[in-house]
């Protein structure tokens, strides 16, 4: 209905003198109508932050899972490179006593080498009786076994 | 489609960037631990072969030595016996140990 025509239908009531008893029962009725509204808007407006709320819930959610994944990886990182960090030095040790055992090896030999490089004239020696040579190989047997000991 | 729908599918994005720049430093690093853990067999091996050629090379020096005086004098005999077989006993360790780090670096 126009307004133009509510109008009309008002000043009709007026001029027969009617009380205007309908307005009343209109203004109760849209009392009712805008509680039902606002009742309406509030429960939209608590589903909304409800929803924000949710919404939110899942936004922080998939920051930690981001932040965990992060974390967990760099975990992992760390702890793999402590674990290369052990295998070099675990090589290095390994290598360095066995260059130490190779050096004694090596610094034994000459010892024993040398001392039977000094053997060798005496047995060679036309002069000398084999006793003597017998003395003379026991006794460097001796002194190869201690240098190789003392090593 | 909201502003949260939104920021959900970027933060999808983000974590799976995240999970394959993840992905690949971890492989990365499997890989260089893996590297690592080669070389330092290699090395191990290639310290092992040079003390075998050196205790070679020292029992051959001894057998030569020990021929040459029984050659300038037959009735004298030399026992280092001792000398010889901690040689030969270190040589069987290295053989093992060589074999057992081959077959970890397998």
């Amino acid at each position: 209905m126009s307004n133009r025509r509510r109008s009309l239908d008002l000043e009709e009531v007026v001029y027969k003198g009617e009380i205007i008893d309908g307005n009343v029962a209109t203004s109760q009725k849209q009392d009712n109508e805008l509680e039902k509204i606002q009742i309406n808007n509030n429960h939209e407006l608590n589903m909304k932050k409800v929803e924000t709320v949710t919404d939110l819930v899942k936004v922080g959610s998939k920051i930690v899972d981001i932040i965990s994944v992060r974390q967990t990886s760099k975990a992992k990182v760390l702890e793999m490179d402590a674990e290369i960090r052990r295998f070099k030095a675990e090589t290095k040790r390994e290598v360095a006593t066995l260059n130490e055992n190779r050096k004694t090896i090596v610094s034994k030999g000459e010892i024993v080498s040398g001392i039977l490089g000094k053997l060798a004239p005496i047995l060679m020696n036309k002069d000398l009786d084999l006793e003597s040579k017998k003395i003379a190989a026991e006794t460097f047997e001796r002194m190869i076994i201690e240098a190789i000991e003392n090593e | 489609m909201n502003k949260f729908e939104i920021i959900h599918i970027v933060l999808t994005l983000i974590e799976h960037n995240e999970i394959d720049k993840a992905k690949k430093v971890i492989s990365e690093k499997q890989r260089e631990l893996r590297l690592v853990e080669v070389k330092g067999v290699r090395e191990e091996i290639n310290e092992i072969i040079r003390s075998i050629k050196d205790i070679d090379k020292e029992l051959l020096i001894f057998k030569l030595k020990k021929m040459k005086l029984y050659e300038l004098c037959p009735d004298v005999s030399l026992n280092l016996q001792g000398y010889f077989n901690q040689l030969e006993k270190t040589r069987a360790r290295l053989v093992k140990q060589k074999m057992m780090l081959a077959k970890q670096k397998g």
